[in-house]
């Protein structure tokens, strides 16, 4: 079983879902693709505003049979660098595990958590497409929690025309962005 | 064709009743059922179901409206949890009285005071005695399955009540899961022997709710008695009629592990199913550990519940209520269904999940360990309950209150 | 996308402060936050509040802090009246006279499920003031329809759009032959003060109905609440008024009303209407403006 927390801001209700909500949606429903068994949780606190919040999700080939909000990490996603000031991204984290931050500059977080940094955002403008499929494609690549052709799979279900196309582009770019950082 | 789609709790209720179709649906929203409500709304709107539904000015006029469309006939659905529950509480009386087949998902939730809005159990068992059944479910595919067998139980000739179905706050209804999805065609199928008889019909005149002399009062209390022992056989009748219709396993009273060993974690919910982790860990420790999750709660499958403990020594109801001065409902119900057994079981209790609290896997294997070594407290033989993970750095004898940052004055 | 809020920028009272933990409680541009403000400024620490389940209860306390410097309960959803006709009668039998017993509520804890509770209060024209802000809406549930809501306004259980017009709140508390009924609206707070400021000095029920938009529910930029109260109030959706022992006097009457079309294109949840709708709609508004004094 894997389990992943995903860091973002919360949207007010009339915006779009947040992308840290979105990826981890993409990547449990591509899993339910590859037959796995899913467990996503959305941020459940009743927060405003633009406060940081988190998500999970377990996947496992086995059932997960466990709703305890005790984790213990192998992944940590941060959508908006701006939260790692705010909040220890790396509380839960095994120590294999991994902290994947959409960013530009080099990120050092306490302890030896290894950290990938990839501009997510770029490739979401370049594609014009939520910053979600970058991500959810980074994080897949990074874990290999499910496989980039279940991604895809589910994009081209939720998409159609030139919109899908951008998107499995984005999600290419994405997967390619993180091979090269781990280089 | 049946299909798995990424659904939460609420989802899953709303999809369930998307493919159940009610015709008359009032609601009132309370956290955390409202957006399970709204996916109802569009689907109204869009089409997708063909149904009443009432926005109503409070909880109580939701389950009022609730039985007046019953009795009018019409397949009800509606939804509630906590304080709405409460606050429809004397309704609840007059639908299982006027023995009327609604369908209510019930989110439980805590009730104020303190003020929360994360699972416990308190909401649906503050009014267990009010002729309602009562179906514990313990994640997703289990909300949706049992929301639409619920509308077959609860309109079957032999019960004729109304029912609740239970699932968590937030849990359960905001998180998501693979969900198997029946064909809508084929529910209609399954559904097709669902008749609510209209009790106010012109055709029929009837004067409902005589006052009722001391003669007659009884008697009918006996009939809802009677009503809902008939679901004992009615539940699992619909739960294995579900499988052969739509596959998975047919759901019935209760659930055991298999073997349910020597010492038995009885629970219900999402405790029951992070139990289900728990046992495994301690089975593969070697020890003789089982579970035996309660599904029905009412009515309260008793039999069942002895033929299953029939080997065990040691029970620990793990129970997601309280109330002040007393025990969980699973401890007293289950050591109550033992009473007069030949060589019962020992039984313990474990107060967990309070308010929301998170109840983990590891915390269910320690408590039994200690359970099973008979330490204190499950070393007495009443009234042996521990309070999972109570934090007494926080107790405070006061009720809850916060202090003002700004000064008057 | 992720760049972090700023504070909503409102006068701030010294016995109302939004502390730094409950910044994540109360949403950037809450149309309830300057009515409470004023309230908590302008009545001082001789008052005790009742809030019944609401946004405001969700942003006047968390755990560890509480946003008013004065006795706060957040009460039970329906029965706010009735808890303070209770407290009222306790400090009156106390001799605490002049202790004022104020019920701040929504408008889904007002005029639906409190609706016994405020009419039973009324009708004992008990001497306590009651401020019903309006965000047209459920919000602390997220946003479903109240009786509040106005016509054609979509909801997420009105997805359509509601059917039927708003509760005339404010007229049917005077029915009830209560001294001091008045509608405010968060755009003229100077308007709004004069009335605290009048309410408090009355004795008996005194109702206070503030129009408090949520950018949320109405779908507009937080930043614009005042600019889509103040639209409101020019377009005459929202009539400014008080009365006085039963007599009417409208508090501002706008020269030129604006066209009622420019309110609804500032709010998403009027985004469906068309313009025979509006037309509609700018009928309704002319025909109710005729019939004042």
């Amino acid at each position: 079983m894997k389990e992943l927390r995903f860091h973002g801001r919360r949207l007010p209700r009339y915006d779009h879902t947040a992308p840290f909500v979105g990826a981890a949606r993409l990547l449990a429903t591509a899993a339910l693709h590859e037959g796995k068994q899913v467990q996503f949780r959305p941020p459940w606190l009743f927060l405003r505003g633009y406060v940081p919040e988190a998500a999970h999700l377990r996947v496992a080939t086995e059932p997960i049979e466990s709703y305890s909000q005790e984790y213990v990490l192998d992944l940590v996603a941060v959508t908006d660098a701006s939260i790692l000031t705010a909040v220890d991204v790396t509380a839960g984290l095994k120590e294999t595990g991994v902290v994947l931050v959409n960013g530009r500059s080099p990120v050092s977080l306490k302890g030896r958590a290894r950290t990938a940094v990839a501009d997510l955002d770029a490739i979401a403008r370049r594609f014009a497409t939520d910053l979600a499929l970058p991500m959810a494609a980074a994080t897949a690549a990074l874990l290999g929690v499910v496989s980039q052709q279940a991604l895809a799979a589910v994009v081209r279900v939720e998409t159609s025309g030139r919109a899908r196309q951008q998107a499995l582009r984005a999600l290419e770019a994405a997967a390619q962005a993180v091979a090269e950082s781990r280089r | 064709m049946s299909r798995t789609e990424l659904l939460t709790g609420n989802e899953a209720a709303a999809r369930a009743v998307r493919v159940s179709k009610p015709q008359v649906i009032p609601t009132y929203p309370i956290t955390p059922q409202s957006p399970m409500l709204e996916i109802i709304a569009r689907d109204v709107e869009k089409g997708l179901l063909r149904a009443e539904f009432l926005n109503m000015e409070s909880d109580y006029a939701a389950m009022a409206a609730a039985v007046g469309a019953s009795l009018g006939g019409a397949r009800v659905f509606t939804a509630t949890n906590s304080q709405g529950l409460l606050f429809m509480a004397e309704h609840l009386y007059t639908a299982s009285g006027s023995r009327c087949p609604i369908v209510m998902a019930v989110v439980n939730r805590a009730i104020s005071v303190p003020h929360s809005r994360y699972a416990d159990h308190n909401d649906a068992l503050a009014v267990n005695r009010a002729g309602w059944l009562q179906l514990f479910c313990e994640d997703a595919q289990e909300i949706l399955e049992t929301t639409i067998q619920l509308f077959r139980i609860c309109a079957d000739p032999r019960v004729r009540l109304p029912g609740m179905l239970c699932y968590e706050s937030f849990i359960h209804s905001n998180t998501a899961e693979g969900v198997v999805v029946p064909e809508a065609k084929a529910v209609d199928r399954f559904l097709s022997g669902v008749h609510v008889e209209a009790l106010l019909d012109p055709a029929v005149p009837r004067s409902l709710n005589p006052p009722t002399p001391p003669e007659w009062y009884t008697e009918f209390k006996f009939v809802e008695h009677q009503a809902m022992e008939a679901a004992l056989a009615v539940i699992p009748e619909v739960g294995r009629a579900y499988a052969e219709a739509f596959g998975g396993r047919p759901r019935g009273l209760i659930e055991t592990t298999e073997p349910v060993g020597r010492s038995v974690i009885v629970s219900m919910g999402s405790i029951a199913k992070t139990a289900r982790r728990a046992v495994r860990e301690l089975k593969a420790e070697g020890l003789s550990v089982g579970l035996l999750r309660v599904r029905a709660y009412r009515p309260f499958p008793a039999e069942a519940i002895r033929k299953a403990l029939g080997e065990a020594e040691l029970v620990i109801a793990i129970d997601r209520n309280c109330a002040a001065g007393s025990h969980g409902v699973l401890y007293d119900e289950v050591r109550s269904a033992l009473y007069g057994t030949a060589g019962p079981p020992r039984v313990v209790g474990v107060i967990a999940g309070l308010g929301g609290r998170d109840v983990t896997v590891r915390q269910i294997k320690e408590v039994a360990r200690r359970a099973l070594k008979g330490e204190p407290p499950f070393d007495k033989r009443d009234d042996a309950i521990e309070w999972l993970g109570l934090d007494r750095a926080r107790v405070r004898d006061e009720s809850p209150q916060a202090r003002p940052l700004a000064r008057a004055g | 996308m992720g760049r972090p809020a700023p504070l909503p920028t409102i006068p701030r009272s010294r016995r109302f402060s939004l502390p730094p933990v409950m910044k994540g409680t109360a949403c950037e541009g809450c149309g309830a936050l300057p009515a409470a403000d004023l309230l908590a400024e302008l009545l001082g620490p001789k008052m005790a509040v009742i809030c019944p389940a609401s946004c405001a209860a969700t942003f006047s306390l968390s755990y560890t802090n509480a946003s008013w410097a004065v006795p706060f309960v957040h009460w039970i959803f329906e029965s706010a009246p009735a808890a303070a006709t209770g407290l009222r009668h306790a400090y009156d039998a106390r001799g605490m006279r002049d202790v004022q017993v104020v019920c701040f509520a929504g408008d889904s804890g007002t005029l639906d499920i409190g609706f016994q509770a405020l009419s039973g209060a009324a009708s004992r024209n008990e001497n306590i003031l009651y401020i019903c802000y309006d965000n047209e809406v459920a919000m602390n549930t997220q946003g479903q329809a109240t009786s509040s809501s106005p016509v054609r306004a979509r909801t997420p259980t009105t997805p359509g759009g509601v059917p039927t017009l708003k509760k005339d709140a404010p007229r049917i508390m005077a029915a009830h032959g209560v001294p001091y009924v008045a509608t405010a609206a968060v755009s003229h707070l100077a308007d709004y003060r004069a009335k605290l400021k009048r309410a408090a000095r009355v004795r008996g029920f005194r109702y206070l109905h503030v129009l408090s938009p949520c950018p949320i529910a109405w779908g507009y930029p937080h930043d614009q609440t005042i600019e889509v109260t103040r639209a409101a109030v020019e377009t005459g959706m929202w009539m400014l008024y008080e009365i006085t022992d039963g007599r009417m006097k409208i508090s501002y009457r706008p020269k030129r009303r604006r066209p009622v079309r420019e309110y609804l294109a500032l709010q998403r949840r009027f985004a469906h209407l068309g313009r025979r709708e509006a037309q509609r709609l700018q009928k309704r508004v002319d025909e109710s403006w005729r019939a004042t004094p």
